[in-house]
């Protein structure tokens, strides 16, 4: 699975950590999940959709 | 920021290695009374319950990725545990290994190695080895 996070993420000037805060996340979990080395849940995923103003198959989508 | 739980975790594992290793030595004392012996072998369980709280409500503040890599961590430790007390028995039947050599108390190390070596796989499978 792969996703936009990170240019979402610019386009609100968001940082990894102001993003991991608001998520109630740690850092290193936004970093893992944009690099595609960790999928998130479907409740997580969905938060970080709503938290970039995003639909959730805009954010996420299968290669 | 260190939280309550952390501190109380890392605070009671301390007081209980100190114990630990506190018994273990005294307990070579020769002419130990029966009363101070069970003291001193069960003693140490009071302080490791203070650990135990600790790691169980450590374990409730992981977010969910924290979770995995915890989970991926003991999942290794248990399972490499596991076969090392196996193949030891099986080491020691054949005649390989004698029990005064490798007892109990020597796999409490092993364990600790196991788990950091599975933690340390979890994260850099996940990508947060470094961070």
């Amino acid at each position: 699975m792969r996703n936009r996070m990170k240019v979402l993420r610019a386009e609100h000037g968001l940082t990894q950590a102001d993003l991991a805060e608001r998520l109630g996340v740690v850092r290193q979990t936004i970093n893992s999940i944009e690099l595609g080395k960790y999928e998130p849940s479907l409740g997580l995923g969905m938060r970080i959709a709503a938290m970039l103003g995003a639909k959730v198959e805009d954010a996420f989508f299968l290669e | 920021m260190i939280q309550s739980s952390d501190r109380l975790m890392v605070v009671s594992g301390l007081i209980w290695a100190a114990a630990f290793i506190g018994a273990r030595l005294l307990l070579d004392l020769p002419d130990l009374g029966l009363g101070a012996r069970l003291a001193l072998a069960f003693g140490p369980t009071v302080p490791f319950l203070g650990f135990l709280w600790g790691a169980i409500r450590v374990a409730r503040t992981l977010d969910e990725m924290e979770r995995r890599v915890q989970l991926e961590a003991l999942a290794t430790a248990f399972a490499l545990t596991l076969l090392m007390i196996a193949t030891l028995a099986l080491a020691q039947r054949a005649g390989f290994a004698k029990y005064e050599d490798f007892s109990y108390g020597h796999i409490l190390p092993f364990l600790l190695v196991f788990y950091l070596g599975g933690r340390g796989l979890a994260q850099r499978r996940y990508g947060c080895a470094t961070e």
